[in-house]
């Protein structure tokens, strides 16, 4: 079959690779429909994260029909469309149990990586490195999904493929940011980062009852995309001072949640962005945390930052005297997609989430390199490049 | 190797490396590491009943033999059971040449029986697998031989 894969830092290609087949008993084959670019590929189509192999397939957002059951799966069958969660996740540990899908103890089979970098491992995420399993990505035309009955949804028919496909990340790890950051009737919101993320969880901000949300900047398109399918304000921090515009929207309050959606290759402005960028570039720091410095800063008293970017290891300059002294909660996740996948996919047929305006840029497998040259540059007002093996 | 492969490779290795220092500043505080006889466990959420008992181990453990000791308590609050293995004593490191290989191989053999008494199986990677081995990939594959031996149970 043809697959995207990475050839190194900033190389991509599509060739041909061995087809996947069924290895467990509860695995499904399913033929990849429609697949996304992420904000998380860009990671590590830069090296940010160094535990990519040449050759490895890219991709973990995606939809597809299932042509292929192990013999314990139960819940689906051949022909059947189905949205997948990026992350792989057993639904029996202790973890799973919780709802808390992406730190499941079954779902990684590479777990001594990540236990050694932060403590303990989190779950399998599909073409996300061999730190999370070194699982084939969805950029191909089938894919193995491990555990289907767990991270395979169907899809209602009333749901077009390009709506559905956002179940499985983008529109999660938004639900999540807004869910599990608190967020209340009578809240102000912000949010750092207008891609796909941000504008999710912008939409699950406002779902569950914001008064405000705020979405924060500098491309134009994507804050006008904002404003008209997620229907709630922006703000371009090119052009304004951020702090004095949340401060001005709070009445000097700050924001009750601050939903970061921006992640380890921030953007930075001045002496501190340049800062950043250097020490980032020489690996002095792994991740440059420049939206999450000023989310922090821009919260209330007592209010709760929630981190939807992904972040590697560690920060400089992580204001945590702000954390105390204004009794923050900071709280961080990779998605929990088993937790949200269905009641999104209801509120998708609802038509009261609206994701298809993300896939500005659909085309061919073939052309994945440019895709990802248009997603990473974020030309032609390119949101998300979504590909049809 | 060229000049530019050894670049290559002392680049990643530094990557590499540089995360597992930051990693290692977190875990250690100050003090010594660990006792040669320490436990290495993991949580299971069954009950201890379904664990196992002497005689009917899951099956990696089984394969240890007697060359380890296991130890099933129950854990605290809603979390399951605690599965415990150790070498024998005159098998642990620094009393045994290949101590440390039954080390990993306690590992190995215990998150395998979480995943058997949990989910009925163990998770396999993908194989055919797509990789092609560089040079710049060599201090990541050195790590990988140890993804499930390793790490810190
Ligand atoms: N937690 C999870 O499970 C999960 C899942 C998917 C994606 N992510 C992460 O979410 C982040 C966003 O993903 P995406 O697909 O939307 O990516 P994206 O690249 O499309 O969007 C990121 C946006 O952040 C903006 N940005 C950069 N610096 C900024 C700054 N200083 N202030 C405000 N905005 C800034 C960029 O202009 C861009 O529009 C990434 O880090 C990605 O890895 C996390
Ligand atoms: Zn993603
Ligand atoms: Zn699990």
């Amino acid at each position: 079959m043809r697959a995207l894969q990475w050839d190194g830092i900033d190389k991509l290609s599509v060739n041909t690779v061995p087809d996947p087949r069924l290895i467990n008993s509860q695995d499904a084959i399913v033929r990849v429909r429609r697949t996304t670019t992420c904000g998380s590929d860009l990671h590590l189509l830069g090296g940010y994260i160094p535990f990519m192999r040449a050759g490895d397939v890219l991709g973990h957002e995606f939809l597809g029909e299932v042509v292929e059951v192990g013999s314990d799966v139960r819940l689906h069958a051949v022909g059947d469309r189905v949205v997948v969660s990026s992350f792989i996740a057993c639904g029996r540990c202790w973890f799973c149990r919780q709802e808390l899908y992406s730190s499941c103890d079954n779902g990684n089979t590479n777990p001594a990586l990540t236990e050694t970098m932060w403590g303990a491992a989190p779950g399998g995420c599909f073409g996300y490195s061999h730190a999370l399993g070194g699982n084939a990505g969805s950029h191909a035309e089938y894919i193995r999904v491990p555990f289907a009955d767990v991270g395979a949804f169907r899809v209602p028919d009333g749901v077009s493929d390009e709506r559905a496909l956002f179940a499985s990340d983008a529109a999660p790890t938004g639900w999540m940011g807004a869910d599990l950051g608190g967020v209340r009737p009578g809240d102000v919101v912000a949010v750092w980062g207008a891609g796909g993320v941000g504008q999710m969880a912008a939409r699950a901000s406002m779902l569950l009852g914001a008064e405000r949300v705020i979405v924060i900047d500098r491309f134009a398109d994507r804050l006008q995309a904002t404003a008209r399918h997620v229907g709630c304000e922006t703000l371009d921090y090119s052009a304004t001072s951020v702090s004095a515009e949340l401060e001005e929207a709070t009445a000097g309050r700050g924001v009750d949640v601050a939903i970061e959606a921006v992640g380890m290759e921030a953007h930075g402005r001045g002496i501190s962005g340049a800062y950043d960028q250097v020490k980032h570039q020489l690996r002095l720091q792994t991740d440059r945390p420049t939206a999450l410095r000023e989310a922090i800063y821009n919260t209330r008293k007592g209010g709760t930052v929630f981190v939807l970017g992904v972040f590697a290891l560690a920060v400089n300059k992580f204001p945590l005297g702000a954390v105390v002294n204004k009794g923050l909660t900071v709280r961080g996740a990779q998605m929990h997609g088993q937790r949200y996948i269905p009641m999104l996919l209801e509120r998708m047929e609802r038509g009261e989430l609206v994701t298809e305006h993300l896939a500005t840029h659909v085309m061919p497998l073939e052309e994945g390199p440019r895709g990802y040259a248009m997603f990473k540059e974020k030309q032609d007002g390119c949101l998300r490049a979504v590909f049809t093996p | 190797m060229t000049n530019r492969g050894r670049l290559a490779v002392a680049a990643a290795t530094v990557a590499i490396g540089g995360t597992a220092a930051i990693g290692a500043a977190a875990r250690s505080g100050p003090g010594a590491g660990p006792r040669p006889d320490r436990w290495h466990a993991v949580t299971v959420n069954l009950a201890p009943q379904d664990v196992g008992s002497p005689g009917r181990w899951p099956q990696p453990i089984a394969d240890l033999g007697d060359r380890v000791e296991v130890r099933v308590v129950p854990a605290p609050g809603d979390r399951g059971t605690e599965l415990a293995v150790r070498a024998r004593a005159g098998l642990r490191p620094g009393e045994a040449p290949d101590a440390d290989d039954l080390q990993d191989r306690i590992r190995v053999a215990l998150r395998h029986s979480r995943m058997l008494l949990e989910t009925g199986e163990v998770l396999q990677p993908d194989r055919p697998s797509t990789t092609r081995p560089t040079v710049t990939s060599l201090p990541l594959r050195a790590a990988l031989r140890r993804s499930q031996g390793g790490g810190r149970l």
